[in-house]
C-alpha cells in the first residue's frame, strides 16, 4: 500500500536521507529502527507531506502522492502521531480530538463524532477527565496519549507512529502497544519508528535499520531479533522485558 | 450639564465605540486565527468607505456599491496574506506584524494615489432624519452601525466555537506544523482569515461613512483606535473588542464633553495605558496559564550570533568609521543635510535593534522619548539656563526612568504588550506637548534653541553639526556593541529562544527587558536633543505616530539583529522620499504624495519577504558575500 | 570565585527539603501533601505513572509554579519567593522534559549561560566593561571548558547547540546545569528519546557527576532500568501522593508500587 522509491531528503544543505527503498503491504506492522539522527523522523515527515523531499517517488494504494499536500494524504487515509506531539496547546483537549477527525468531517461538527470520541477515551480514560483542560497543561505522558488519540480519531488506514511510548510509564506503554495490536486485527497498517526496539521487533511483521539516512539492515522481525551483530550495534545488547 | 445632553454625549460615544469595536473585532479575528496583529486593519475601513463614496459618486447604488466595496476589501486582505505573508515563509511573528504595517502604508498610499485625499460624503442608508429619543437624537445610520456589529459579533462566536473551521483556524494559529499533520492547510485558512479580516473591516467602514466622511485619513486613527479597542478589552476574544469599543467610544466623547477636548487622547489612552498596567492581557481577556513545558515561540534562527567581542569586530567597527569620515568629507553639502537626519534615526535605531532584535519587544512610540530629549534640551536650555550637554544627560535619564517604570509593569507577562502601552504613551505625551503651553509652548513649540555648545565650541554650520551627530552614533554604537557582545547579549538571546530555560539559567528576563528597554529609551532622547539643537525648535509633529513609524521600517530595513545595519535603514528611510520625488516628479500633488507612499509600504513588504524567504535569502546572501568581500565589511549579521 | 569548584554556600545535611507541598489546579489536586528530602550528593529517583504529579514537583522546586501549600528549602534555606532566578540562586538547577537549548548560541556558549548566576553583572557593566564582566566571562568559560572536557562535549564546543544529536544535547543540558556549580539538579526524563546505548552513556555521565562534585541528583524517568541503576533511593508518587519511598529494591517489590506503576510484567 505504501511504496517508496530512491527517496532523498534533507533540510537546506545537510542530506538526511539517502536513498530510501522501503514498502509496506496492506494490514502489516513495520517497524523503522536506528539510532538518534537516523532520519527516522524525517523519513515519516516527508511520507507524511510535511517535509518534501529532494527527489524519489512515493506512492500511496498504488497513486504517486509526491506532488499531493499532506491534507490530500491524510484524507486518502494517512494519520501520524508525529514526533514531539504537536498539539494544539492552548486549545482544550477535546478541541485537538475533534481537530483529528478534521479532514473527514464537514464543517458542523457531526453527531456521530461522539462514538468516535468515546472510543479513544475508552482507551485513555484519562484524557476523558481532563476533557476540558488546555492541552499545554498536560503531563507529558498525558499529551503523549493525546497526540495518539489524536491520530486515531482520523480513522486512518495507515497510520504513521514516530515515537508513540515516548513519556509513557512502562504500564501504558504496554497498553498502548496492546491497542496498536487490536487496530491492526482490525485492519491498519502501521508503520512505526521507536528507541523502545525490542519491544515494537517483537512486534512487528517486519523491520527496517536506518542509520545515518540509509538502509543497513531490513527483513522479517524475527531475523532481525536473531543477528546478533544487530542486536550489539542498535538494539542494545542484553537489554531486559 | 443637563441629562438630554449628557445623553447625546453617551449616543455619539457608544455610535464611535461600534466602529472602533469593528475594527476591534477585526484585529481580533485576524489574531486568533493567525497571530499576527494586522496593523492594517484600520486601513481595510477606510477602503471599504472610500470605495462606497467612490461607487456611489458614480452612480452606483448603494445597495450595489456597499456589497462591492466590502467585497474588494475582502480581495484585497486575501490577496495581501497571498501575495506578502505567505511569501514571507520564515518570518518571526514581530517581522510578520511590521510587514501589516507596510500593509498599512500601501493600501493608504494606493488610495491617496487612486482618489486623492478629499472626504468624499455618502447617503445614508434609510434617509438621514433623525430618530428623537427623549429629546436625544440618534441618527438611523448610527443603528445601522450597532445593529451590523450586533449581527458579526454574534456570527463570529457561532464560527470560532461551534464550526469545525473556526476551531482549525484557532489550531492554524497556534501550532501550523501540527495543523499539518491533521490535514489543516493554515496557508489557505491564515487566507481566508484575512479574507473575513477584509471583509469586517470594509463593512464597519461602509456602514459608518455616512455619518462621517470617508477620507483616507481616517485609516491612521481608525487603526490606532481599533487596536486600543482589541487592547483594551483583551485580543483573541470575541466580546473583548466589543466590550473595549464602546469603553473606548464613551470616555472619549465624555472626556471631550465633560472635561476638554484638548484632553481626549490623553484621558482615552491613559486609560489603555492604565488597563495595560494593571491587565496587561485586556479586560475580558485570559492569560494562558499552561504547563510552561510547550509554550514556547520556535525561533526559526538565523543561525549562530557571535556573544563575545572579537577582531572581526574591531576591524567592521574600523571599517565604519572609516566610510563614515569618508562621507563627512566627500558628501555634497545638499546631502550633508540628508546625511545628518539620518544619523539622528540610526541612533534611535540603534536602541530598537536592542529592544527589538536582541530582546523581542516591538515599540510603537519610541518618538516619545525623542520629544523627552527635545523638550528637556528645549525647556531647560531655554528657560532654565541650563548648559546643553546637562540638558541632554538630563532628558536621556529621565527617558530612561520613564522606560523603566512603564517596563517594570509591562514586562511582567510575555507577548507585544509594550506595542500597545507604547502607543499610548506617545498618544498622552503628544497630546501633553500639545496642551501644556507654559512648559512646551503648545503646537507653536519652543522656537530658539540654542546651537549644541560643548566645552565652549559652538556646532552651528551642517559640517559641524554632522560632525557632533557622527561622534554620538558611534558612541551608541559602541555601546551596542558591547552590550550586545557581552553577557548580557547571550543572555538576552537566550531568553529569545527559551525565556523559561533561560530564566532558569538565572537570568532575570524582566529586568534584561528592561535594560533594552531603557537603553533604547536613552538612546531616542539623545537623538531628540540632537535633532532639536540642530533645528532650533521643538514642537510635537515631527514626534508623531508617523515618526515612530519610520524608525520601525528603518530598523526593519537594517535588519532587527543588525546595529551597523541601523545606517542602511536610516539612511534609506530618510534618503526614499527625496529619491522618488527625483524618479517620479514632484510629491506635492496629492498622487505624488499617495504614490510616495505606496513605494514605501511596497519597499517594507518586500525587504520582509526578501530576509524570511528561502530562496530570496540565498541570493541576497549571494550578494551580500560579493559585497562583503569586497570591501570586507559585513553590513547585517542577521 | 575563580576556581570552578569551590562553592560559598553553607553546607546544611540536606540540600533539599520539600514539605507537605500541595499544588491545586482549579479541581484538580495534583500534587497533595508530599514530603521528602535529599541528602548531600545524593542520587534520588522520583517515580510514578503519568500525570502523578512529577513534573509538577518539579516545576514548584525550580520556581515555575507557586504551589498552593507547603514549603522547599534548599541547604536549609526556604525558597522565596518562587521564581526560575531565585531557585537558581539558591543552587537548584533543571534540565527539562523535551531538551531546551538555546538555538542561536553554540554550545560552548550555551553551557557559559549556565554559569550566568554565578555573579551580578547587569546591563549598565556590561556595556562599560567593568572589571566585573570580564572576571565573570573568564569564569564562565573556563567552567564551560571543564564541563565540557569532563563530559567528552569538547569537541563540538563551536557547533550550534541544537545541530547535535539528541543524545548529546541532553548531556549538553546536563553541562549546562552543572556550570552553575549547583546544589541539586533536577533532571525530567533524561533518558526519553535516547537509545540503550546513549542512555548507559548518560547514567555513567551522572553518577561521576556525583562522585566528582557534592552535588545531588533527582531524577525523573519512566525506564525502570535508568532510574533503578542510578538512583541510590526512590521516591513514588501516585495521584499526587506520595505513596512509598526506600531503596530501590524494596520499592520495586512494594505491592502498591506495583499496582499503581510498574504493573505486573
Ligand atoms: N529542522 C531541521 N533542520 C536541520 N536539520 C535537521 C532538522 N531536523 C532534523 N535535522 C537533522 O537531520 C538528521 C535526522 O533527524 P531525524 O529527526 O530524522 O532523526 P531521527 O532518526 O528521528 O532521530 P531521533 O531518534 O533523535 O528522533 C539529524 O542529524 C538532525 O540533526
Ligand atoms: N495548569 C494546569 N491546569 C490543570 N491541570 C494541570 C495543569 N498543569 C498540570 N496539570 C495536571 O496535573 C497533573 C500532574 O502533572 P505532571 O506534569 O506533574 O505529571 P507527571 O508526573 O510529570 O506526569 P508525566 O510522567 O506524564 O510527565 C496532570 O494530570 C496534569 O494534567
Ligand atoms: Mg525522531
Ligand atoms: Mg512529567
Amino acid at each position: 500500500m505504501l511504496e517508496i522509491s530512491a527517496l532523498h531528503a534533507g533540510y537546506g544543505k545537510v542530506a538526511v536521507l539517502d536513498a530510501i527503498d522501503l514498502e509496506v503491504n496492506e494490514g502489516e506492522f513495520v517497524a523503522i529502527l536506528g539510532p538518534n539522527g537516523a532520519g527516522k523522523s524525517t523519513l515519516l515527515k516527508t511520507i507524511a507531506g510535511v517535509h518534501s523531499p529532494e527527489r524519489g517517488t512515493i506512492s500511496l494504494f498504488g497513486r504517486r502522492i509526491g506532488r499531493l499536500g499532506p491534507a490530500e494524504r491524510i484524507r486518502m487515509g494517512l494519520g501520524t502521531i508525529p514526533e514531539a506531539r504537536q498539539l494544539f496547546s492552548d486549545m482544550s483537549v477535546r478541541e485537538n480530538l475533534v481537530l483529528g477527525a478534521y479532514a473527514r468531517i464537514g464543517i458542523r461538527i457531526p453527531d456521530a463524532l461522539a462514538a468516535d470520541l468515546d472510543e479513544v477515551f475508552a482507551l485513555f480514560p484519562r484524557l476523558r477527565e481532563r476533557e476540558k483542560q488546555i492541552a499545554g497543561s498536560l503531563s507529558g505522558g498525558e499529551a503523549q496519549m493525546l497526540a495518539i488519540a489524536r491520530a486515531l480519531m482520523g480513522r486512518p488506514r495507515l497510520l504513521l507512529c514516530d515515537e508513540p511510548s515516548l513519556g509513557l510509564a512502562p504500564m501504558l506503554v504496554r497498553e498502548m502497544l496492546g491497542a496498536l495490536e487490536k487496530l491492526r486485527e482490525q485492519g491498519i497498517t502501521i508503520l512505526m519508528a521507536d528507541q523502545n526496539a525490542l519491544a515494537v521487533l517483537q512486534m512487528a511483521d517486519r523491520g527496517y535499520v536506518l542509520d545515518t539516512g540509509r538502509i543497513v539492515a531490513q527483513g522479517e522481525s524475527k531475523s532481525l531479533l536473531n543477528d546478533k551483530r544487530l542486536r550489539a550495534a542498535y538494539l542494545g545488547a542484553g537489554l531486559s522485558q | 450639564m443637563d441629562l438630554v445632553s449628557l445623553g447625546q454625549i453617551v449616543v455619539s460615544g457608544l455610535a464611535n465605540g461600534a466602529l472602533y469595536a469593528f475594527v476591534g473585532l477585526g484585529f481580533s479575528l485576524i489574531s486568533r486565527s493567525t497571530g499576527i496583529i494586522n496593523f492594517a486593519q484600520g486601513d481595510f475601513a477606510m477602503l471599504g468607505a472610500v470605495l462606497t463614496g467612490f461607487l456611489v459618486a458614480g452612480g452606483l447604488p448603494l445597495i450595489l456599491a456597499v456589497p462591492l466595496a466590502v467585497l474588494v476589501c475582502g480581495l484585497v486582505g486575501g490577496g495581501l496574506h497571498v501575495l506578502a505573508v505567505q511569501r514571507a515563509e520564515r518570518a518571526n511573528m514581530a517581522q510578520l506584524i511590521i510587514m501589516t504595517i507596510g500593509f498599512a502604508i500601501l493600501i493608504q498610499g494606493a488610495v491617496t494615489w487612486g482618489w486623492g485625499s478629499d472626504p468624499i460624503a455618502i447617503p445614508a442608508f434609510t434617509g438621514s432624519a433623525p430618530l428623537d429619543l427623549f429629546g436625544v437624537t440618534i441618527l438611523p445610520q448610527q443603528l445601522w452601525l450597532v445593529g451590523t456589529l450586533a449581527l458579526v459579533t454574534a456570527s463570529m462566536w457561532f464560527f470560532f466555537h461551534r464550526t469545525v473551521l473556526g476551531l482549525a483556524l484557532r489550531a492554524g494559529a497556534s501550532n501550523p506544523l501540527g495543523a499539518s499533520f491533521v490535514g489543516i492547510d493554515h496557508k489557505r485558512l491564515g487566507a481566508y482569515s484575512f479574507v473575513a479580516g477584509g471583509l469586517l473591516g470594509g463593512l464597519g467602514g461602509a456602514v459608518w461613512a455616512p455619518i462621517a466622511f470617508a477620507q483616507v485619513d481616517i485609516g491612521i486613527a481608525l487603526g490606532l483606535k481599533g487596536f486600543t479597542a482589541a487592547a483594551l478589552g483583551g485580543f483573541g476574544t470575541t466580546f473583548g473588542p466589543i466590550a473595549g469599543g464602546l469603553i473606548f467610544g464613551l470616555v472619549e466623547s465624555l472626556a471631550a464633553g465633560l472635561i476638554s477636548s484638548a484632553y481626549t487622547d490623553a484621558i482615552s489612552y491613559g486609560l489603555l495605558l492604565a488597563v495595560l498596567i494593571v491587565r496587561p492581557q485586556g479586560l475580558l481577556g485570559k492569560i494562558q496559564r499552561g504547563a510552561a513545558d510547550d509554550n514556547r515561540e520556535e525561533v526559526l534562527s538565523a543561525g549562530l550570533m557571535p556573544t563575545r567581542l572579537s577582531g572581526h569586530d574591531f576591524v567592521r567597527f574600523g571599517a565604519a568609521v572609516g566610510v563614515l569620515l569618508l562621507l563627512s568629507v566627500i558628501l555634497a553639502a545638499s546631502w550633508k543635510t540628508a546625511a545628518l537626519f539620518a544619523g539622528i534615526t540610526a541612533i534611535v535605531v540603534i536602541g530598537m535593534v536592542l529592544l527589538t532584535g536582541f530582546a523581542g519587544q516591538i515599540s510603537l512610540g519610541q518618538g516619545t522619548f525623542m520629544m523627552v530629549g527635545a523638550y528637556a534640551s528645549g525647556y531647560l536650555t531655554l528657560k532654565q539656563g541650563w548648559p546643553p550637554i546637562a540638558a541632554i544627560a538630563f532628558g536621556m535619564v529621565f527617558a530612561g526612568l520613564l522606560a523603566l517604570v512603564i517596563g517594570r509593569f509591562i514586562f511582567r507577562l510575555r507577548g507585544y504588550y509594550l506595542a500597545m502601552a507604547s502607543l499610548s504613551l506617545l498618544m498622552i505625551f503628544q497630546t501633553l506637548a500639545r496642551e501644556m503651553h507654559s512648559i512646551t509652548g503648545g503646537p507653536n513649540g519652543l522656537p530658539g534653541i540654542a546651537p549644541l555648545q560643548i566645552l565652549g565650541i559652538q556646532f552651528f554650520t551642517d559640517d559641524e553639526v554632522f560632525l557632533v551627530i557622527l561622534v554620538a552614533t558611534l558612541l551608541c554604537l559602541i555601546a551596542g556593541l558591547s552590550i550586545t557582545r557581552s553577557r548580557v547579549g547571550r543572555a538576552l538571546l537566550a531568553i529569545r529562544s527559551d525565556e523559561l530555560a533561560a530564566r532558569a539559567c538565572g537570568a532575570n528576563a524582566v529586568w534584561l527587558k528592561i535594560g533594552a528597554f531603557v537603553f533604547a529609551a536613552a538612546c531616542a532622547s539623545l537623538a531628540g536633543s540632537l535633532y532639536v539643537h540642530y533645528l532650533g525648535i521643538a514642537n510635537p509633529l515631527p514626534f508623531s505616530f508617523k515618526s515612530s513609524i519610520e524608525h520601525i521600517v528603518a530598523l526593519t530595513l537594517g535588519g532587527f539583529l543588525a546595529l551597523y545595519g541601523s545606517y542602511f535603514g536610516a539612511a534609506i528611510v530618510v534618503a526614499l522620499p527625496s529619491v522618488i520625488t527625483t524618479v517620479f516628479g514632484d510629491a506635492d500633488t496629492q498622487a505624488g504624495a499617495g504614490l510616495k507612499f505606496l513605494l514605501f509600504g511596497l519597499l517594507l513588504i518586500v525587504v520582509i519577504i526578501a530576509q524570511s524567504n528561502g530562496n530570496a535569502r540565498r541570493v541576497s546572501e549571494r550578494v551580500r558575500g560579493w559585497i562583503c568581500n569586497g570591501f570586507r565589511l559585513k553590513t547585517a549579521e542577521t | 570565585m575563580t576556581s570552578v569548584h569551590d562553592s560559598e554556600r553553607p553546607v546544611s545535611d540536606l540540600v533539599l527539603q520539600v514539605e507537605n507541598l500541595s499544588v491545586q489546579f482549579g479541581g484538580l489536586r495534583a500534587v497533595d501533601g508530599v514530603s521528602f528530602s535529599v541528602a548531600p550528593a545524593e542520587i534520588v529517583g522520583l517515580i510514578g505513572p503519568n500525570g502523578a504529579g512529577k513534573t509538577t514537583i518539579f516545576n514548584c522546586i525550580s520556581g515555575v509554579i507557586v504551589p498552593t501549600e507547603g514549603r522547599i528549602l534548599i541547604q536549609g534555606e526556604t525558597v522565596t519567593p518562587f521564581t526560575p532566578e531565585r531557585a537558581c540562586a539558591m543552587g537548584a538547577l533543571r534540565t527539562f522534559q523535551n531538551v531546551r537549548l538555546f538555538g542561536e548560541l553554540s554550545l560552548r556558549e550555551n553551557i557559559m549561560m549556565g554559569a550566568y548566576s554565578a555573579g551580578r553583572c547587569g546591563m549598565l557593566s556590561a556595556m562599560l566593561r567593568l572589571p566585573i564582566h570580564g572576571r565573570l566571562e573568564r569564569l564562565a568559560a573556563e567552567r564551560a571548558d571543564y564541563w565540557m572536557n569532563l563530559l567528552g562535549l569538547a569537541d563540538y564546543a563551536d557547533a550550534g547547540a541544537t545541530s547535535l544529536p539528541l543524545g548529546l544535547q541532553r548531556v549538553a543540558e546536563v553541562a549546562r546545569a552543572m556550570a552553575a556549580n549547583p546544589q541539586i539538579v533536577l533532571l525530567d526524563e533524561p533518558g526519553a528519546g535516547l537509545n540503550k546505548v546513549e542512555k548507559e552513556n548518560l547514567s555513567d555521565i551522572l553518577r561521576s557527576i556525583a562522585v566528582e562534585t557534592n552535588c545531588a541528583l533527582l531524577v525523573v524517568d519512566h525506564d525502570m532500568g535508568l532510574v533503578m541503576g542510578l538512583a541510590e533511593r526512590l521516591v513514588v508518587l501516585d495521584f499526587g501522593k506520595l505513596i512509598a519511598q526506600g531503596r530501590p529494591e524494596a520499592v520495586a517489590r512494594n505491592p502498591d508500587v506495583i499496582e499503581a506503576y510498574l504493573g505486573v510484567a
